[in-house]
Formats: structure tokens, sequence, C-alpha cells
């Protein structure tokens, strides 16, 4: 399996292969993931896409650990990701964290921006408690958010400061990967294209890398330096994103890039 | 020719705000017309739909007026006009069988009986283009995916043939396969009937891909108003420009190099 992968010699950050994963719902047997494998490298960004049911979602949680696979294999960060147990579990999860599409569901409601930041560091041991404030102020600062909102409630910022606080608490574990699942949908446009920045900026720096769930295919073609197309739980398309833009060669991609709606066109009436 | 709906000076202050959520917006639509309403979060937009469909919450105060010059009386809701709304879940009631809900619409606003009404619920389902209309009569909201729930929602709007659909980001939390799926139902449902659409959106660009005119929301305050094609290509508010300056359209350069680093 290591042979062939789309990396130039340095071993990828990320190795899902062959995973498999069926649910019972209506008492019918349903596949949601059907012998999928990606790979995803350090400083890379991989654009998952699919329409709803297609298995994007499922193939994300399998990855974060928030569900078991019934078949196959996930290397991450040189380890046996589906292996480890417990407390070596614990200790590797700051790794890789996860950023959904309603950062308000993800956050304790009363929950001030400083204490949202500042659980990884208490949780994974990151930081003594004396640091907190000082470590919350300039991980507040990388998501370019003043400090006078440390002491605001997480329900009382607007939806895009939230998604900043919900990158800040992501980066406040040092991780290597950040998946994204649907993390730009919910926000204003204006807004959305400020956040893609900024995720960009931050790969830049720290060579992380991004698993980006997202069924819009405008906001994967603006980050996404490779895209893997999903259809009824199985990958069916992959490449460098402008080339399958350009070229698709699956039905479900060039389904995908036909329905999204275009400023300039040639309209039916 | 006569207007089906003429807005003046339309002003809408929700109870304990200081500043108006909707500030002297006035407008026309005409008969048939697809008027795409857009604007980010607080813009007002929602807030403009809600008065036309009489649905502001108690203690919003309301100036301005409505008419409806075409009908020469006041609108009755669900008849003169029908709505849907982003989550169609909350539009249908969770235990009652679809073709009792599409049919209690047609029952109501056009007075037929149960056994019309019925028949006509089966053929608007064919419209929206549900799946076996004749079994899906008889199944429940929960047993359909969003798109089609949204479909049935359609379907029950459209029952008593209204002049107007008010389509509240009534595709936003549908995929993009399924979001273009029911835009070209609103397409052919307003060719087919005349029926006049208001699509209140945040996309600029659905708006530009289905509309005939375009208003543009900001602050409570309508900044423009045009042909759909002429908004885009020659915009004439800041703001409006704003709007098409921060959309992420499939012709944009990456923000990212093309090779991984």
């Amino acid at each position: 399996m290591k042979e062939g992968l789309a990396t130039d010699g340095a071993e990828p950050l990320l190795v899902a292969n062959s995973i498999s994963r069926r649910f019972i719902s209506g008492g019918r047997r349903v596949t949601a993931l059907d012998d999928v494998s990606i790979t995803l490298s350090a400083g890379e960004t991989l654009g998952l896409l699919g329409p709803s049911g297609s298995g994007k979602s499922t193939l994300a949680r399998v990855i974060t650990r928030l569900i078991e696979p019934d078949a196959g294999e996930v290397s991450f960060a040189g380890q046996d990701w589906l292996g480890l147990k417990g407390s070596a579990l614990r200790r590797q999860r700051r790794l890789m964290q996860m950023v959904f599409q309603d950062p308000l569901g993800a956050f304790n409601p009363r929950a001030s921006v400083l204490s949202a930041i500042t659980d990884p560091l208490r949780i994974h041991r990151l930081a003594p408690r004396g640091q907190w404030r000082m470590r919350a102020n300039a991980l507040l600062d990388r998501v370019q958010l003043p400090a006078s909102l440390l002491d605001r409630g997480i329900g009382e910022i607007s939806g895009g400061q939230r998604q900043r606080v919900a990158l800040a608490r992501a980066l406040a574990c040092e991780p290597r990967l950040i998946v994204l699942d649907e993390a730009v949908s919910a926000l204003d446009v204006s807004i959305r294209g400020q956040i893609l920045d900024l995720l960009v900026e931050l790969q830049r720096q720290d060579g992380l890398a991004y698993l980006f769930v997202s069924h819009d295919l405008a906001v994967v073609k603006a980050v996404a330096h490779r895209v893997a197309i999903m259809d009824a739980g199985r990958i069916v398309e992959t490449g460098p994103t402008g080339r399958v833009i350009a070229q698709p060669s699956s039905p479900m991609a060039r389904a995908l890039i036909a329905a999204v709606p275009r400023l300039h066109q040639e309209r039916p009436r | 020719m006569t207007a089906l709906l003429h807005l003046t000076e339309l002003s809408v202050t929700y109870p304990r705000q200081a500043e108006p959520a909707l500030d002297a917006v006035s407008l026309d639509i005409a008969p048939g017309e697809k008027l795409a309403i857009i604007g980010e979060s607080g813009s007002g937009k929602s807030t403009l739909a809600l008065a036309l469909a009489g649905l502001l919450p108690r203690g919003a105060r309301l100036s301005g007026n409505i008419t409806w010059p075409s009908l020469g009386r006041s609108a009755r809701a669900g008849a003169d006009f029908g709505m849907v709304f982003q989550d169609p879940g909350a539009s249908l009631n969770p235990v009652l069988r679809i073709g009792e809900q599409v049919a209690e619409a047609a029952q109501r606003h056009l007075g037929l009986d149960w056994e019309k009404a019925g028949i006509l619920a089966l053929e608007l389902l064919g419209r929206v283009r549900i799946p076996d209309p004749e079994l899906a009569m008889r199944a429940y909201p929960h047993q359909f995916s969003g798109g089609q729930r949204q479909r049935i929602a359609i379907a029950a709007a459209i029952a008593a043939r209204p002049r107007l659909l008010i389509a509240d980001e009534a595709t936003s939390a549908l995929d993009v396969l399924v979001q273009a799926e029911i835009v070209a139902l609103f397409r052919d449902l307003c060719a087919a009937d005349g029926m006049a659409l208001i699509l209140i959106t945040h996309d600029i660009a659905l708006a530009a891909s289905l509309a005939d005119r375009i208003a543009v929301m900001h602050q409570a305050r309508l900044v423009e108003l045009a042909p759909a094609l002429q908004l885009v290509e020659t915009p004439q508010a800041d703001y409006t420009r704003h709007l098409l300056g921060t959309h992420i359209d499939l012709t944009d350069t990456p923000r990212i190099g093309r090779t991984v680093p």
C-alpha cells in the first residue's frame, strides 16, 4: 500500500486504507462507507465532496475516532490510529482536531471565550494554570480576534467570531490535522472568505493538514490542493482540485460542478 | 400592468429594539415575476418576508402599507400566497400522513370535499416530482429525505394555486444537487402557473440564476433593486459591489498555490 501514494518521498501524515462501515437503518443494511482509502500530507488540504448521504461525514467521523469502522486501517502521525486505546489515545487525540458547521453546538453555551479556548490546555495539560490567560491571548491573536473578547460569553459573540474561537481552541492543542466539517457553510458570504483566508494563513505558518468536508465545490476550490469526490459510500474520483473541476471524469463530479449556481451564465427562460 | 403586490415605506421595529429591522422599504412585484431578496444575517430580508405574510411576532411595530392591487383586497395567507421555509420539518406535522397535510391545504383554501382534495393532493405530489405519489400519500414526513420534505412543503404551499410563493432560505439547508432540483422546480411552477416568487436568500449566485429582479438589503434598508443580469454586471450600490466581491465562485483563483508545499 505504501507505494503509489501521491507524495514525494515523505510519509503521508494520514493514510486511511480500505475503510468500510455499514449501518442498520429501518431494518435495512446501509453501506455508509465501502472500501474507502485516502491519504493526506502535512501542509496539504484534501477537499472531501459529495451530496448528503454520500458518506463524507461518516468518513470524517471514522478518522476522528467518533465511530469505529467495520473494516480498514488508519495510520496517523506514524501510528496505528485505530489501535490506540485508553490513555494512549487520550494523549494522542490532541494531534487531530475537529471544527463543525455550528460552533455553538460544540461549546458549552454558558462558557466564556477564555474557558472555551483554555479547556484543551487543562485537559491535555499543555500549560500550567498561570499561563492560560497569556496563551489564550496569543491564540486569539492568531485567529485575528481582539483580546477584549476573552471574558465575553460564547453566546454573545457573532457567528464568524465563534468560528474563529473554535479554530483557536483547536490550535490550542497544537494539532497536525484539523478536520473541518462544513465549517464555513453557515457563515455569511463576506465572513466565509475571511475564515478561508485565515485557514490558508494558519496552514502556511504551521504546516497544518486539513480534511475539508463540504458540499460546496466553489469553497473547496478556494482552499483544497486535492479533492476526493464521494458518491454512495465510495470515492469515485480524486485528483488535484483544478484538474478535477476542469476535466471531471465521474458522473458525480460532473453533477456537482453543474449544480453550482453561476453569477454569469445563460439562463433558461 | 397592475402590480401584484405593492409595498410603500414598510418599516418594522421589534419589541425592545431601538433600531428598525426593516426601514422604509418600497417595492412592487408584478404578477408572475420572480424577485430575489438578498442580504446577509440581520439585513432585514426575513423580516420583510414575515411582514408580507403577516407572521411578525407579537409586539412588533409595523408602519407603511402593503397592498395587493391586482386582488383589490388584502391577501389571505395560504390562498393568495404560500410560504416555504428553510426547515421543511417545521412546516410539516410529524404525525399526519403526507396526503392529509397536502389535502388539508386544498380543502381549507379551495373548499373541496376530502375526496376531491385527496385527488388534488395526489396530483400536486406528482407535480413536485415526489416518486410514487400514491405510496407517498400514506407515508409520514420522517420517511422522506430533507429535499423530498421540502418538495412536500412546496406541494402544500401551492395547493390553493396562490398568486405568490414566498421561499425563505428554502434551499439553504439542502446539498447543491437537491438545491438545483428545487430551483428547477420553482422555475417550472412559475412558468406553468404564472405564479410569482419571492426568493429570500443569502446566495447572490442562486438569486442571479433564478430571479428576474434582485433586491439587495443591507442594515434594514433596500440599497439596490435591478434586473438580475444588470445588477450582477453593473452594480450601482457600494454594498452590492461588496457582496459580489466576496462571493466565492468556481471561476475564482484559488486562495492556495496549486502544488502541495
